[in-house]
């Protein structure tokens, strides 16, 4: 888990553009969702990478539904601790098919760096 | 023979009782659904139970959880954990638990393996991905994991562990339990039979060993789970979990809670066996031992909760056991005609089954006792009995030679 609580450190900024889902069904989430919309081999984009953490925090965290989630929030200060974050990007590289070690993911220090660095390796996997 | 060698100890009360079955969920309906001997068999549907094959079974029906129980913990509690939590809910509300020094509150849970069902579904979904494998796994696996769930909602901080007995799991919790309790270790220790989740690879290995029933009444489910009966084949699996609170007298008394019983007796006992073939010099090493430590004749027990799981040759060796004692005189039924076999469970489930039937004053009936193994023998057959209980005996045995036996006094 260390290396998981070193991933989502760091400062939290309190600005920037708010980024407003769609209120997902939680815990009804399909891990097909990825591939309902792209097609084989087509690459996610951002948007909807952070679309896709955000409802895999709603499901983890059924508490947080339909409360706003931004790109620039820290998992830990939205209540996740450090099994509920692990299973959150665990989540995201299922939904993305990433074949990376986690460790790679290592030093996103807000939700919209773990979009960024989820965004890389999926376009070079 | 494990039993107390010193048989002058603190006198233990149970305080509170939580069920949770295939026939009933809270201790009202199952009490309602025993008296009845209204079953829940059929073929089973939960994921996992099934391979091309037709096992029967009794499942528990969907149920719902407290409001204040975390969504995001009952998200990765297997479903052991989550019936774990209901059943102990109850318990912890009837002992009237709120207002206890949480320091001074134990648990011990029986069983071991507890999360097959778990973790082959686990197994199956990320066989071909193993490195996305849910970190929750890594807590999860273990059975442990329900002494996390249960201590975390209840803030128990004395200590909590679980044990293994086989089917005799449940009783061997209680025993442990009211050792916690008389030695003063804790003032205050739940006992719980936990809900063992098993899958095909568990029903056929059990099958295939003769223990767990045939498909010789796969088109007639209702008539497979048939314990002392001549045309019995093996057990029939029920899903269940059972917690009861056992207390020391002296802490009951003060908290002014009543209780339902008294513990008056217990042992347990090995063959030094592995397999899972019974025997009766060993069943019958309890039963005395059991008897000798509660100060009683065995005259005086009036009602007998066997093992009794329909097991071909269990069965014979349990009732010789019970005619070996001179306990011929004393009410048989078998709760498991009716939930079936809770495995790890039942050993708790039956110390349950027996405290409600003390408590009515009335002793269930036994399903699917046509033709009874043993005339001689004192059977409630198909239907209850008004019975009032003054002395109880409840037994369990488990693969690899478990044997136990504990002494219920009714405190009316």
């Amino acid at each position: 888990m260390f290396y998981m609580t070193c991933l989502l450190s760091g400062r939290h900024v309190f600005s920037g553009k708010n980024i407003v889902p769609e209120r997902m069904a939680g815990s009804q989430f399909s891990f097909n969702f990825t591939k309902k919309i792209y097609l084989k081999g087509e690459k996610m984009n951002k948007k909807d990478i952070l679309e896709l953490i955000i409802r895999h925090i709603y499901e983890v965290i059924p508490e947080l539904e339909g409360q706003l989630i931004k790109s620039s929030d820290r998992l830990v200060e939205l209540g996740a601790n450090s099994v509920d974050r692990a299973e959150i990007v665990a989540m995201a590289m299922d939904s993305l098919s990433l074949q990376i070690p986690r460790v790679e993911l290592f030093g996103a220090k807000n939700i919209g760096e773990l979009v960024d660095v989820l965004y890389e390796k999926s376009k070079s996997a | 023979m494990y039993y107390m060698k010193n048989q002058n100890q603190p006198d233990v009360f149970i305080t509170g009782v939580g069920i949770t079955s295939a026939i009933g969920k809270g201790k009202t309906d199952f009490t309602s659904a025993l008296m009845q001997g209204q079953h829940a068999f059929g073929v089973m549907q939960r994921p996992g139970r099934q391979k091309k094959t037709s096992f029967i079974g009794a499942e528990i029906p969907s149920f719902s959880f407290p409001e204040h129980f975390s969504k995001r913990v009952l998200r990765t509690a297997s479903f052991s954990g989550q019936v774990a939590m209901v059943t102990l809910q109850e318990a912890w509300d009837g002992a009237n638990l709120d207002s206890i020094d949480p320091s001074r509150v134990g648990l011990v849970i029986g069983g071991s393996n507890l999360q097959q069902r778990e973790l082959v579904q686990m197994y199956e979904t990320y066989q071909d991905r193993a490195h996305l494998v849910r970190p929750t796994y890594g807590i999860s696996f273990m059975d442990s994991d329900l002494c996390g769930l249960c201590t975390e909602q209840f803030g128990i901080k004395g200590f909590a562990y679980t044990v293994g007995g086989a089917s005799a799991s449940g009783q061997v919790a209680v025993i442990q339990a009211i050792q916690a309790v008389q030695t003063g270790q804790v003032d205050i220790c739940i006992a719980m039979g936990a809900l063992m989740d098993i899958t095909y690879w568990e029903c056929q290995a059990l099958r295939s060993l003769g223990a767990m029933g045939t498909d010789r009444y796969a088109m007639e489910p209702a008539m497979a789970c048939r314990p002392f009966d001549k045309n019995r084949d093996g057990f029939i699996y029920g899903e269940s979990c059972g917690a009861v609170v056992i207390e020391r007298a002296d802490s009951a008394i003060r908290r002014q809670v009543k209780p339902y019983a008294r513990i008056s007796g217990w042992a347990i006992g090995m063959d030094g066996n592995r397999n899972p073939n019974p025997s009766c010099e060993g069943e019958v090493g309890v039963i005395k031992k059991a008897l000798e430590y509660a100060k009683i004749s065995a005259q005086e027990i009036d009602y007998i909760n066997p093992h009794g799981t329909g097991s071909v040759i269990g069965d014979e060796i349990e009732i010789k056991a019970i005619q070996d004692c001179q306990l011929s005189h004393a009410y048989i039924n078998a709760t498991k005609s009716i939930t079936g076999h809770g495995l790890s469970a039942a050993g708790t489930v039956e110390v349950i089954a027996t405290l409600l039937q003390m408590k009515e004053s009335r002793l269930h009936p036994t399903r699917n006792l046509e033709e009874p193994i043993e005339s001689s023998i004192n059977w409630v057959g198909a239907e209850s009995v008004e019975h009032d209980i003054g002395h109880a005996l409840s037994l369990s045995m488990g693969f690899g030679g478990i044997n136990t036996a504990i002494c219920l006094q009714n405190m009316k």
